[in-house]
């Protein structure tokens, strides 16, 4: 629509029109205007038009179809055809949209008009539409400038603050904030431009890292708005915005803000539509062609940013990725023929990113090949550096030198396939020391892969020359340590170690490495019956009181338990004896590692030694603790290098034999948090052991749950929440109930400070939660009279079984009913019938605990006494001859 | 992450170029404040302290996902320190960007 208005400035009739104009009172401008035609027809004409088309849009905006036909009828009479076929095109579309097309189409005028109506609005206390919100913000960025000619005081204060906030933004746009702020400071409250002032604060604060402030300045924004889309664009970690800012915003605000060329805008537009549309080689191209010659690229930048993001070689590859990465590479082998600088560096890119992900799955023969490639590229494209050369070379060898990947038969069995990388691995060795001879870490790959190759010929002279050449270099030294110990070089290997250790005193690693080597050469002296006592003066520097969890070897009270087995000086074995049960923890635990290191040994023990043992099993002072550190020394000792599978299952069998004994029921409600370590320790055991030992451990836990189900009720509030938590364990109840009964652990436990114990009670429950219907160990189902896995058929040594019940090889016949059978025979006295009925039901899994109670229970019709358990006899722990390279 | 464009160092920056970058870095996102950033700098320092620790990344360094050449753009910007004022010509074509989505938006 024409802007005549400038004509009527002294014409106070039509200023009156224009007014009616303004505020949208349509009828009585066209009833002025039709007057003032009369008079003048070609002067007021416009005015009489502007009216009628203002009365059509109104009823069009009230849904008044007809009423705007017959508007739009009687104006195609005197108005030009365009502005008729305008209203003509507006009535054919939808209400809604209506009003909003018409604004956007509308430009300047029309925004500042949607502001004077929102300024109205604003005044009268009312709410703003969206869309006049949307053409406010619209007018900010235009650069219209409203007419003020004959205006009212009111629209020129509208006007200077459209300024102002013009102002601000430009301000904000260059950094200057002073000249922003002032610009706003005298922005009113109720202006419609107020958003515009928290906007530009907002950015401000993020620019000058307020991000406080900058997120209370967004969070005031309409989620829906143009203000609060800009603002998550800027700050997306401090703005809320339902919509995203097009890239076509984006996209040029991004490179003007980060200072990378304007230029590049259109072939990230473009490059993101072809993303969006699926086609991503399309996008890698497009960003060839609109950013060469900087993209593709490797060095730090934009482009560097958007070629790794583009390319298909990442570490998580979708089917889609596999597809596009086969077909970049058939290309760029294609046009690698050409010899173009830009696709050589493509080349570059894409195969050094295709190895660097892929390198697990790609053949190591196309590894090696692809990757030799790359060093040759980059040699090529950034000149010579040795450094780099080394590091790639290097990184090639590690690669190679992996085990090899288990190939598959076609019946899906996995083989072990030849190792065949180890000369290209070896190679690669070479040239990474070659390209750099300071390398370290590539100087001892290669002496750790010829080592395990076992070409001592030339691993050893090439030992010998680093540690001259890297004196200082701890994991050389540390390597030619244990080297010379494998080759039996025990004062060359400890040469080696001492000076690392003189690198870094407190790596017990090495302490350990030392004192191996020495209990070695102990052995090797006790063997040829000299002396060992300077041996064992070396070891003593090393020694601790307490070491930590997986360093036992430095143990001090262990290693006097060790001498007093293998000194052959009796006296000074007499003294280590007596230093040792100083020292220990508890009788039992010594005893314990005794009677295991004698196996190992070859030794024989004391003659004292199962009266010893029967007085510390029975001291009433075992703490679920002893247990516990009889189970971790246990660990310890089968987790020594040289221990075969079998001799690491017996470790563990006898250790949880012996807990077996010194659970003791009467005790169970003593030290809770201990019982519930203990369970913990189990259950990790259980995980971690053999099949023939998770059987024993799940007899320790019989043991313990029998107690505790006889002595623990988990409903009762009064009793510790901490036991009723291990009842719970045990109980393997899944159920409701049990959800219920954990629920008021954890308040228990919580209340009464027992942290640890709440937590526990919390992860079980969401275990129970987790797994309805399951449960967290299946102990009670395993058999461990099971024929087929039974713990005692391998045992070769049965005879010598201290602890071996006398009852095992007893009749083995069917007994339907043996609980039933078992009634009957106590009512009867039949001592021979209750023999085989406990033979039965421990076949059925019962312990002898629990048989012990359930005779006492029909025999005497009292209430269990747990105490009454009886202690099997106890047997000396056997010789393994095969133990012979321990320790 | 790129350590070099967070650190806003170049590919031959010495390793004394690299602490400063970092311990201005530092200065400017303290860990106490700005966590987030302070983790993002760490990380970069830690690939980039020596020339061995550069060349590594430059070497074997692997994207973890795949991005488009936006949300790479947006990534970039993002960047601790990256973002400056645009200028008044880029800023107000973008403020109009969002006011044209927007009044799209509401007319569909």
């Amino acid at each position: 629509m024409s802007d005549k208005s400038v004509n009527f400035a002294n014409d106070p009739e039509a200023a009156k029109i224009l007014i009616f104009i303004k505020d949208g009172r349509w009828r009585k401008a066209r009833d002025a205007a039709k007057e003032l035609c009369k008079r003048d027809r070609a002067r007021y004409l416009d005015l009489l038009i502007q009216a009628n088309v203002g009365l059509a849009r109104e009823m069009l905006g009230k849904g008044l179809l007809k009423e705007a036909e017959t508007v739009v009828a009687h104006l195609a009479s005197f108005a030009p055809a365009e502005t008729v076929a305008l209203l003509r095109k507006e009535m054919a579309v939808p209400q809604g949209k209506r009003q909003l097309e018409a604004l956007a189409d509308s430009g300047g005028a029309g925004w500042w008009m949607a502001a004077l109506r929102a300024d109205e609005i604003l005044m009268q206390q009312g709410n703003i539409s969206p869309a006049d919100q949307a053409a406010v913000d619209l007018l900010v960025t235009d650069s219209f400038e409203p007419d003020l000619a004959g205006g009212e005081e009111r629209v020129a204060q509208l006007a200077a603050e459209l300024k102002a906030v013009r102002n601000a933004c430009a301000a904000t746009g260059e950094g200057r904030w002073e000249e922003a702020k002032d610009s706003l400071r005298t922005l009113p409250r109720q202006s419609i431009f107020w958003q515009w002032r928290i906007f530009l604060r907002g950015v401000r604060c993020v620019f000058e890292e307020e991000r406080e402030t900058a997120r209370q300045c967004f969070a005031q924004l309409p989620a829906t708005g143009t203000l609060a889309r800009a603002a998550a664009a800027l700050a997306p970690d401090l703005a809320r915005s339902t919509r995203p800012a097009p890239a076509t915003a984006k996209i040029p605000l991004f490179l003007a803000a980060t200072g990378q060329p304007a230029a590049w805008a259109a072939a990230l537009l473009t490059a993101t539509a072809s993303w969006k549309a699926g086609k991503r080689i399309q996008a890698f191209d497009d960003l060839a062609a609109g950013m060469r010659p900087v993209f593709p690229s490797l060095e730090p930048g934009l482009p560097a940013m958007l070629t790794d993001g583009i390319l298909p070689s990442t570490t998580r590859m979708s089917d889609d990725d596999w597809v596009d990465s086969e077909a970049m590479f058939a290309r760029f082998g294609n046009q690698r023929k050409k010899a173009e600088s830009h696709l050589q560096k493509a080349v570059l890119v894409f195969l050094r990113s295709m190895c660097a992900a892929e390198k697990s799955e790609m053949p190591e023969e196309e590894l090696d090949r692809c990757w030799q490639v790359v060093i040759k590229l980059w040699h090529e494209n950034h000149g010579p550096d040795p450094l780099r050369d080394s590091l790639a070379w290097k990184w090639l060898g590690d690669e190679l030198a992996r085990a090899p990947k288990p190939r598959f038969n076609i019946f899906g069995f996995a083989q072990t396939a030849p190792y065949q990388n180890a000369e290209k691995a070896l190679k690669a060795y070479e040239n990474a020391t070659a390209a750099d001879e300071t390398n370290e870490s590539a100087w001892l790959a290669l002496a750790s892969l010829l080592i395990k190759e076992r070409d001592t010929k030339k691993s050893n002279p090439l030992l010998d020359k680093l540690i001259k050449k890297f004196p200082r270099n701890k994991a050389i030294l540390v390597l030619a340590g244990e080297s010379a110990i494998a080759r039996k070089s025990h004062t060359k290997g400890s040469a080696a170690l001492r000076a690392a250790l003189a690198l870094d005193p407190l790596d017990r690693d090495i302490k350990v490495q030392l004192v191996g080597s020495l209990l070695v050469r102990i052995r090797e002296a006790r063997t040829k019956a000299s002396a060992s006592t300077g041996l064992w003066a070396e070891i003593e520097p090393f020694l601790e009181d307490s070491p930590p969890r997986g360093y036992e070897l430095l143990s001090r009270w262990m290693a006097r338990v060790r001498r007093s087995l293998l000194d052959q000086d009796q006296a000074a074995a007499s003294q280590a004896m007596a230093e040792s049960i100083a020292m220990a923890p508890s009788d039992v635990i010594r005893l314990f590692l005794a009677a295991t290191l004698v196996s190992v040994y070859q030794t024989k023990l004391y003659s004292g030694w199962p009266q010893d043992w029967k007085a510390a099993c029975s001291s009433p002072q075992h703490t679920w603790k002893t247990q516990l550190a009889i189970l971790r020394l246990a660990d310890f000792l089968s987790a020594q290098p040289g221990w075969g599978v079998k001799q690491m299952d017996l470790i563990r069998k006898r250790a949880v034999e012996a807990v077996a004994h010194l659970v003791a029921p009467h005790n169970i409600k003593t030290d809770p948090t201990g019982l519930l370590e203990l369970i913990d320790e189990l259950l990790s055991l259980r995980k971690r052991t053999a099949q023939r030992s998770v059987h024993v451990i799940g007899m320790v836990m019989r043991e313990i749950a029998d107690a505790l189900f006889s002595q623990i009720n988990p409903a009762t509030r009064k009793i510790d929440p901490r036991l009723r938590l291990a009842y719970l364990i045990f109980a393997e109840d899944y159920s409701k109930k049990a959800i219920k009964h954990l629920d008021a652990v954890i308040v228990d436990a919580e209340t009464q400070g027992f942290q640890a114990a709440a937590a526990r009670a919390k992860a079980f429950k969401k275990e129970i939660e987790d797994n309805p219907g399951g449960g967290p160990f299946d102990f009670l189902e395993d058999d461990p009279y099971d024929e087929e896995d039974d713990i005692w058929e391998d045992d070769e040594d049965e005879d010598d079984d201290i602890w071996e019940d006398e009852e095992d090889d007893e009749s083995d016949e069917e007994m339907p009913h043996p609980m039933e059978t078992l009634t009957e025979a106590i009512l009867a006295g039949d001592d021979a019938t209750i023999q085989r009925c406990r033979i039965a039901l421990r076949k059925r899994g019962l312990s002898d605990l629990t048989i012990d109670l359930a005779i006492e229970v029909i025999s005497e019709g009292k209430k269990p006494r747990t105490q009454t358990r009886k202690i099997p006899p106890k047997k000396p722990p056997f010789v393994d001859p095969l133990q012979e390279n321990l320790f | 992450m790129n350590p070099f464009l967070v650190l806003d160092v170049s590919v031959d920056a010495t390793d004394e170029q690299v602490r400063s970058a970092y311990q201005i870095l530092l200065r400017r996102y303290p860990p106490e404040h700005r966590p987030h950033e302070f983790q993002i700098i760490q990380e970069a320092y830690q690939a980039t302290r020596t020339a061995a620790d550069r060349l590594q990344w430059r070497l074997f360094h692997v994207q973890s996902g795949r991005t488009g050449p936006l949300e790479t753009l947006e990534n970039f910007a993002h960047l601790p320190g990256k973002l400056k004022p645009p200028g008044a010509a880029a800023f107000r074509s973008f403020l109009r960007g969002c006011a044209n989505a927007t009044l799209r938006e509401q007319s569909k």
